[in-house]
């Protein structure tokens, strides 16, 4: 960025004035949104049995220790990482799929994407409640395989939007061209459309898995007899709180930046190349 | 003709929506030989990237045939016709290089790696872009992504190359340079050539032949010559530059000559090509052709008010209104010795030894 353009920045007109209170708003709305995160990293370090924060000195990795015997929370982060997966590994091409199909549409585009959206708006208890009826009728029995299919439900529009998004960057000329010199429909997918979209497609599956991840309401009524992580968290914190589950926070906030951080990498080799 | 025809449509018609709708071609034949260079010539929703389109394969006919040397292919996808298209925003591939563009027809075909170099320099050469193999499409500017597209195509020494608009979007000295490129292309390649086109310079300048399109139908077909001499009715005269027309009060047939009548001068024209039904006739003139009387001289028509001269570069732009309120613009060159007359003047106009045509007029749909 050149000098001359540093008084123009993102907002245009903002003299040098207001950049103060520009950046006194961005980082108070930073700290709004990574404080509770920050300062749950920091009570994890607390070695004693009370939520709070105590001097670096008195700092003790004793609660990530103990998280080795929590059986239980681990049960539940792996049926978690694994109806996470599940959901993403389906949400993701049918996304693909339904983003591709809205854009070959010639008409009822708009109720095509209503219909796809609607999922977006149906609470998520009323859904879990809803399903696990449908399911006990047509014999599903509670379990992974049911939050799954719930989770699906809920990613696809999110997987959807992003894929559309995504495939803004391919023109149609450009699968006409591929067609134009030979490219049957299936060669354009593979040789034009999907590297195009890739960068996309990578960002539904994240979004997929996170979203499943972090879901509680349909789990809630479709879990069978291992919950989901969501779910113990909320039944651990009832049930008085034993500290690993800061210590168990703060690993999964390291293990997020840690993904986010090789994404971006990732992204960023690719553009640079 | 004796040379077998590369394109045939036959009464090809193309109608969005339900079958009651107007069409947007309406069952056009259309004869395209071997070898040619064809210009489709229209204003826009004519129908001429239409009628492209169900010959590349990406729409397809309501009804009619469409044959590739004799063969019908009107129910072929795209990528099992003997063509190629260069698209007007070009399609070119972003995610590959320069030679990654050119080379993706031959890999489709198997053609080994190495014979696959060999082509895509050859091709990259005679686009005069030897030595951009490796660069990235976004590195290009406009007029060397458009010859990568033509490589992109012609390396496939495809039978027929359709052109949709390809000149659009380029500043007036890419145009001309492209232009000559194109024609050269042809010339050397020996391959048909069918180009869509709303710039008349464009479509006289490259083609044998023009078919100029309106609302669907074909309203002429002819050489540039034809065209630009004998203009089948008034719309055509306009699109190809005798646009300025004059309303006359009557028309007296001649066998040589008609006569048509304005005001209360005899205008000697050219005897229509086509009969006019309820529009009647119109005189057609082209504005450069068109002059001030000089002192002493009679003039073919007179005498006229300047209304406006308008500077135009290269020309004058003169509107001047006639003793029944129609108005006529004619241009005057700018470096061409006489004055521009001045508004408020009262002129008479000449256009002789240049002969009016006569033709009939066109009803509504003009876009």
């Amino acid at each position: 960025m050149s000098a001359g353009n540093a008084s123009g920045g993102i907002i245009p007109g903002a003299t040098a004035g207001a950049r103060p209170l520009f950046w006194a708003v961005t980082l108070l709305g930073l700290a709004l949104v990574y404080a509770p995160a920050v300062y749950l990293l920091a009570a994890s370090l607390n070695p004693g049995r009370q939520l709070g924060l105590v001097p670096p000195s008195e700092f003790s990795l004793v609660w990530y220790q103990a998280l080795g015997g929590e059986r239980r929370l681990l049960a539940a982060l792996v049926e978690s990482l694994w109806i996470g997966l599940a959901t993403a590994v389906v949400a993701t091409p049918a996304g693909l799929a339904a983003a591709l199909a809205y854009r070959a549409l010639q008409r009822g585009r708009g109720a095509f994407f209503l219909f796809l959206m609607f999922a977006l708006f149906v609470p998520g208890t009323i859904q879990g409640l809803g399903l696990s009826v449908v399911f006990k009728l047509v014999a599903v029995r509670p379990g992974w395989l049911a939050v799954a299919a719930s989770h699906v439900l809920w990613a696809l529009p999110f997987a959807f939007t992003v894929s559309l998004m995504g495939l803004a960057a391919v023109k149609p000329s450009m699968e006409k061209a591929a067609r134009d010199l030979g490219a049957g429909p299936w060669r354009t997918f593979a040789d034009v459309i999907f590297p195009l979209v890739r960068g996309a497609v990578v960002s539904a599956f994240v979004f997929s898995f996170l979203l499943s991840f972090n879901e509680y309401a349909r789990a809630y009524y479709l879990v069978g007899r291992q919950n989901t992580l969501p779910l113990h968290m909320f039944g651990a914190m009832n049930a008085g709180t034993s500290p690993t589950i800061y210590a168990f926070s703060g690993l999964v906030l390291f293990g997020s930046i840690l993904i986010v951080g090789l994404l971006g990498l990732m992204m960023g080799r690719r553009r640079g190349s | 003709m004796t040379t077998p025809a590369a394109i045939e449509l036959d009464a090809v018609s193309k109608v969005y929506g339900g079958r009651s709708d107007v069409p947007v071609v309406d069952t056009v034949s259309l004869t395209i030989p071997a070898g040619s260079f064809v210009s489709l010539l229209g204003p826009s929703g004519s129908g001429k990237s239409t009628i492209l389109q169900m010959i590349g394969g990406f729409t397809a006919p309501t009804s009619g045939r469409i044959l590739f040397s004799g063969e019908d292919v009107t129910g072929l996808p795209p990528e099992r016709r003997p063509c190629n298209t260069i698209f007007q925003d070009l399609g070119l591939f972003p995610h590959m290089t320069v030679a990654g563009n050119v080379g993706y027809g031959l890999t489709l075909r198997g053609e080994p790696a190495a014979r696959r170099a060999t082509k895509v320099e050859a091709m990259l050469g005679l686009v005069d872009l030897a030595g951009f193999s490796g660069r990235r499409i976004h590195q290009l500017s406009g007029g060397q992504r458009q010859r990568v597209a033509l490589a992109r195509a012609l390396v496939l020494e495809p039978s027929v190359l359709l052109l949709d608009e390809p000149l659009t979007g380029l500043d007036e000295r890419l145009r001309q340079q492209l232009r000559d490129e194109i024609g050269r292309l042809h010339r050397r390649l020996g391959a048909t050539f069918l180009a869509v086109t709303h710039n008349q310079d464009e479509a006289l300048a490259l083609s044998d032949v023009v078919a100029v399109l309106r609302a669907g139908r074909i309203e002429q077909i002819g050489s540039p010559r034809e065209l630009f001499e004998r203009p089948a009715n008034a719309f055509v005269a306009r699109f190809v530059g005798a646009d300025a027309t004059i309303k006359p009060q009557a028309v007296e047939p001649g066998a040589e000559s008609w006569t048509a009548i304005v005001g209360d001068r005899r205008i000697a024209c050219t005897p229509p090509p086509r009969r006019a039904d309820a529009g009647g006739y119109v005189v057609a003139l082209r504005p450069e052709r068109i002059r001030a009387a000089g002192p002493g001289e009679t003039g073919d028509l007179g005498p006229v008010d300047v209304v406006a001269a308008t500077y135009k570069g290269r020309d004058v732009e003169v509107e001047t209104r006639l003793g029944d309120g129609q108005t006529l613009k004619f241009l005057v060159p700018v470096h061409g010795g006489a004055a521009p007359p001045s508004p408020g003047a009262r002129i008479d106009l000449a256009w002789t030894p240049d002969r009016a045509l006569l033709v009939a007029e066109t009803r509504a749909a003009e876009a």
